[in-house]
């Protein structure tokens, strides 16, 4: 592991002028790719050792070969920070932010994120290590800054005027005590642009979940908006029908969950860490009872 | 055996991180997202059987590596398709198929593939993958466990062919032999550790730098 810490002792201070970090610096990497020996016995470290030269070099037939460009630049590294959620809506399936008791959360139990220390010159990856709020700034040493990347944070991409979905029903504003009532939502992607230092970055705010407050206690959280579904009678229930118990007038909310991603300059999409929350107009739904009689006709 | 170094990097790294964020519970419930190589059962002998099929007769046996010996008929990974093509899920495919790479690499020690794609530059793939099993490989020195198991979480792509894709990967515990049940080494699981994946695109995916998530320094 000394390797990977030998590599890149990189300290990071994180300067936060109001938008983005801004400071960061390399201490000059360690030379040396191998172990330093210790008197540990340890089989793996006498192996490792045993691909190494006295200096601590590989040896010459190590399949390794120090990149000599990159080795001789003394100039000042330019590097970008990356961040990004591990854990984001859309995601959990691939990373489930519950299911692993071996990840330990921050102090405050917020995700830490992933930030990527990447070489502004050629794009490779420098470093990628966790961090959380409660990490210390860290002591720096000369000679690396951090170009200024173009990001989008959850609360600027939250002040866009992201439009709410709609609430839409089957019968319109009118159900029946006990009747499956359909509803759906409306909305779609939305798109925005703007100009950041001189770059024009597109935006776009995906749907990704939303969530039902029917007026009478009952709330549900679903994926999907539902759809109109014109043959549908209060017979039928639906993916996203609701069945009032009583008669009443009830405000009825959908809350859309956007996720966001940015694209500079035409440059691939990247996604904006958390959500935006986006409430609904109320709409009122009037639910009656319904009497059988008998009509005598005659 | 050879992967070892490897495990001691991710060991020490696993031991200083505060290892963050999420997990790879529900992942194994999607092979799409995990490229885990599973390993050819002593039944069926050719996992990587091109049309499906299992024609088990014409093929030698695949015997995993036990105390009495090392793994026999092991089957080589094959590229697939979409690994060859220059776009994040390409580089994704590409990510797959060395990590099962790797873990062929643990069970023979031989590194005549992924070192074709793979770029010497790269000290990680070196030092700890690629070294280590050519030197077991010379001391006739083999590994019994020690699996990995790679899920990414995150593709990046700063640029046209080249795309940094990071993974939570983990390992089973494993013990090396150089004589029958003899053991050499014995060395624990990997706990749940990141792995940062660079990879470029230069008529034909290489990785070019893989990086085990360090702690702060």
């Amino acid at each position: 592991m000394r390797t990977i810490h030998a590599l890149f002792i990189v300290g990071l201070m994180l300067v936060n002028n109001g938008t983005q970090t801004n400071e960061v610096m390399l201490q000059p990497a360690a030379e040396s790719v191998c172990f330093q020996k210790k008197s540990s016995g340890h089989r793996s470290v006498d192996i490792a050792w045993a691909l190494c030269n006295k200096d601590g070099g590989p040896k010459a037939d190590s399949f390794f070969i120090s990149d000599e460009k990159v080795k001789r630049t003394n100039d000042p590294k330019k590097v970008k920070i990356r961040d990004y959620d591990t854990c984001r809506t859309g995601f959990e399936k691939v990373a489930g932010c519950n299911s692993n008791p071996d990840i330990k959360p921050c102090k405050d139990q917020s995700l830490p994120i992933i930030r990527q220390v990447i070489n502004a010159k050629d794009d490779s990856v420098l470093r990628s290590f966790s961090v959380c709020p409660e990490d210390p700034k860290t002591e720096l040493p000369n000679n690396t800054k951090v170009v200024d990347v173009i990001r989008i944070t959850t609360e600027q991409f939250r002040s866009f005027p992201l439009k709410a979905s709609r609430v839409n029903s089957d019968p319109s504003n009118f159900s029946l005590r006990n009747g499956f009532t359909h509803f759906w939502a409306s909305s779609n992607k939305q798109y925005f642009k703007v100009d950041i230092a001189e770059s024009k970055v597109s935006i776009r705010a995906i749907p990704v979940q939303w969530i039902w407050n029917y007026g009478d206690g009952t709330t549900r959280r679903l994926n999907y908006p539902g759809e109109p579904a014109p043959e549908h009678t209060l017979h039928d229930k639906t993916d996203t029908s609701h069945v009032y118990q009583e008669t009443g007038k009830f405000q009825v909310v959908v809350t859309t969950l956007y996720r966001g991603e940015f694209s500079v300059d035409g440059g691939p999409w990247e996604p904006i860490p958390g959500q935006a929350s986006v409430p609904s107009e109320p709409s009122v739904m009037d639910v009656w009872r319904t009497k059988k009689e008998l009509i005598a006709t005659d | 055996m050879n992967t070892r170094k490897f495990v001691n990097v991710v060991l020490v790294a696993a031991f200083s991180i505060a290892l963050a964020g999420c997990t790879l519970g529900s992942s194994e419930s999607d092979p799409s997202s995990t490229s885990s190589t599973t390993p050819p059962t002593a039944s069926s002998g050719i996992a990587a059987s091109s049309d499906g099929t299992t024609k088990t007769e014409d093929k030698p046996k695949y015997r995993p590596a036990d105390e009495k010996g090392p793994a026999e008929n092991v089957p080589l990974p094959k590229m697939p398709d979409e690994a060859k093509k220059n776009s994040p899920s390409g580089a994704e495919a590409f990510v797959k198929y060395y990590v099962d790479l790797i873990n062929y690499v643990s069970e023979t020690n031989d590194t005549k593939e992924i070192k074709k794609v793979t770029s010497r530059h790269c000290k990680e793939c070196a030092i700890s993958i690629i070294d280590p099993a050519d030197y077991s490989k010379k001391i006739n020195e083999w590994q019994v466990g020690g699996k990995y198991k790679f899920t990414i979480i995150d593709t990046y792509q700063p640029e046209k062919s080249n795309v940094i894709i990071t993974t939570i990967f983990t390992s089973t515990p494993f013990r090396t032999y150089q004589n029958p049940k003899e053991v050499i080494g014995e060395y624990s699981k990997v706990s749940p550790t990141y792995g940062t994946f660079q990879v470029r695109f230069n008529d034909g995916w290489k990785v070019t730098e893989f990086l085990v998530t360090d702690n702060k320094s």
